[in-house]
């Protein structure tokens, strides 16, 4: 502290006085900060250390906390209609055409448990990414050779909420502003290498795609490729379901909370014969595809796991 | 907003930017002039940031702006197209340097005083550093490079390594990581040392002859609705009435800052440039198309949306005071 006080000081005259004398002052600054930095260094090394114990620390909360706090899931299914989401199944949408997913993702953030009093209990670092998608290659700029194995991502687990009454759930579809506007922030499973953030000119245009949608669209109209992307901050939409009724949660009591994502309500609403590419230039698109999203799910249930 | 200032007592100083002007001034070729603390705190507020600098990080940043290895052929840096010599910017209208040779769509501009700068590129469309570095990396006619293949080679290089664990202890050699260095590096860039500058803080080589002062007035008399405060720039987004608006044929004519606002008052809107450094900035405009500053004021004095009505006089004063805002030193202290 006293060192930090001295390099204040010495930089405050150093702002202050004319140039013969700054040379010495720099001269002594640039001395005092070269010891600093040896001490950063070795404080980094300390740091490491530091870093593997406050891992260990919080593995061990977090099992703490699945004996004080009840485990809470979210589940949050692809659906179409009454069925489960099958990739590339062409599914009946309107105007005789079907649609055959290949891939949907989106970014789950921002889930918080709701009190009676409408008040919110966030989940800290509540960032995920929910997925159905093949295999497919790292694209980040352009595409390389590492692959992202085929993943079907569609339930979260959290145990960082205390017990009590909860009468609903929120969460967002998207990426809050903060992070979305700075990618080298980091939070929950933000990355920038899952192939959310730099496709179609993305990068050069806001930081996080909030949701990604490909399909092969066949019909009377033709074939082609529905690509959905959204993701500026005005595409960020908040989903608020109540529960059925109050639920009681307790210590080391699993719940699930169950929210169908609805592919069927979301075609329907976007309509893909008519907007085949929504991007990054179609802003009107892009908040017609952030409302639909939104508006896919649907609470099926909230209650302890029997 | 926030100013950058660290209150000491009843005075109020820069000290984050002096700071920042010594740090980066160390280091280096032996050649390297005589360090001098260039004071900023006669230009407005910065606005704040997330990632205050530290001297590791800035020097990690510095590494990553001149290592080729942050493109897909290991020949192109940051560097190549943002020369120290020319205030960072590369001397041709439009570069085909990069990793495609294709010609790219706008002027590769100077970098400087950029920690005032909240919104990069020519039309703003990324909201600040941190964000936007990933932008020429991964451009395919630019630096071409992965995220993930950058990562794994400078992750391979103990020296780099060492320089991540100083900048950003415990985190090891990130995306996250290199956003952030080079960021704080493009935020050290102050350049704040020119007459004009030493004319404003009363140092000693800072006179200024009798057509610059001219000039000055004129620059603050009608520029200054657009070339604002002591940064020079309004940091805003203006169509200047240049025609044809692209100098490529095939772009959308209405592009510009509306390719982010989607607004159609923001078509062919283009970001105010400084009117720092010019002598070594050459061409101007978004893509180059004027090669001399009489070209450039000989475009506002044709009158339009943007019109400037400057007599021949006025136009010499202009031009001389202009001069009187090059930065040798800010050049010559990052030269290689």
């Amino acid at each position: 502290m006293r060192r930090a006080l001295s390099l204040i000081a010495i930089l405050a005259t150093a702002a202050s006085c004319g140039d013969n004398d700054l040379q010495a002052e720099i001269d002594d600054l640039t001395a005092q900060l070269a010891t600093t930095e040896a001490e950063l260094a070795q404080t980094a090394q300390q740091r490491d250390t530091f870093k593997q114990e406050r891992d260990a620390l919080a593995g061990a909360l977090a099992a703490l906390e699945a004996k004080v706090n009840p485990v809470i899931s979210l589940e949050v299914p692809f659906v179409f209609g009454a069925e489960a989401l099958e990739l590339n199944k062409a599914y009946p949408v309107a105007g005789g055409d079907t649609l055959s997913f290949r891939e949907v993702r989106y970014w789950l953030t921002g889930v918080a448990l709701e009190r009676p009093d409408h008040s919110f209990v966030d989940v800290p670092d509540g960032y995920y990414l929910v997925e159905a998608r093949p295999e497919q290659p790292l694209t980040n700029g352009t595409e390389s050779a590492l692959m992202l194995p085929a993943t079907r991502r569609e339930a979260i687990s959290f145990t960082s909420i205390p017990s009590g009454t909860y009468v609903g759930i929120r969460f967002h579809i998207g990426v809050d502003p903060a992070h979305n506007d700075d990618l080298s922030r980091t939070a929950g499973e933000l990355h920038t290498l899952k192939n959310m953030t730099s496709d179609n000119g993305w990068m050069w245009f806001t930081s996080y795609i909030f949701t990604k949608t490909r399909a092969d669209l066949a019909g009377p109209g033709g074939a082609a490729v529905v690509s959905w992307d959204n993701g500026s901050n005005d595409d960020l939409r908040e989903v608020h379901l109540a529960f059925p009724s109050a639920i009681e949660t307790a210590a080391a009591v699993a719940y699930k909370v169950r929210v169908k994502a609805d592919l069927e309500t979301l075609a329907d609403a976007v309509a893909p014969r008519q907007r085949v590419v929504i991007g990054a230039g179609t802003p009107g698109d892009r908040s017609l595809l952030a409302d639909a999203f939104r508006d896919m799910f649907v609470l099926e249930s909230a209650a302890a796991v029997p | 907003m926030t100013h950058i200032r660290v209150v000491i007592g009843a005075g109020a100083l820069a000290l984050a930017l002096v700071a920042t002007a010594v740090l980066v001034g160390r280091g280096g070729a032996a050649a390297r002039p005589p360090r001098r603390v260039a004071r900023a705190d006669h230009f407005p507020p910065a606005p704040a940031t997330r990632s205050p600098a530290t001297r590791a990080g800035i020097e990690l940043g510095r590494r990553l702006f001149f290592d080729p290895r942050l493109s897909a052929n290991d020949r192109i840096s940051c560097a190549t197209c943002h020369e120290p010599a020319r205030a960072f910017s590369d001397g041709v209208a439009r570069s085909a340097r990069g990793i495609s040779g294709a010609t790219l769509a706008r002027n590769a501009p100077g970098l400087a005083n950029l920690a005032w700068v909240e919104r990069l590129f020519w039309d703003g469309g990324a909201k600040n550093l941190e964000s936007m570095v990933l932008g020429p990396i991964q451009h395919p006619d630019e630096m071409g490079e992965t995220v993930a293949r950058m990562i794994e080679q400078l992750a391979a290089d103990p020296v780099m390594r060492e320089a991540f664990a100083r900048a950003f202890p415990g985190e090891g050699v990130t995306p996250s990581g290199v956003m952030r260095a080079l960021a704080q590096y493009l935020r050290s860039l102050v350049s704040a040392d020119s007459r004009y500058d030493r004319h404003v803080r009363g140092e000693a080589g800072g006179e200024l002859a009798d057509a610059e002062l001219r000039g000055l007035a004129v620059v603050r008399a009608k520029c200054a609705r657009c070339h604002a405060t002591e940064l020079f720039t309004d940091r805003a987004f203006h169509d200047i009435g240049l025609d044809p608006p692209s100098a490529l044929p095939d772009e959308d004519p209405r592009r510009g800052r509306a390719r982010v606002t989607f607004r159609a008052a923001d078509e062919r809107a283009f970001r105010t440039p400084s009117l720092r450094n010019l002598s070594y900035t050459a061409p101007y405009m978004h893509d180059g198309r004027f090669a001399t500053l009489a070209e450039v004021l000989a475009h506002y004095r044709r009158g339009g949306v943007a019109g400037v009505a400057l007599t021949d006089d006025e136009a010499d004063d202009v031009i001389a005071f202009l001069r009187a805002l090059d930065d040798p030193d800010f050049v010559a202290r990052h030269a290689r």
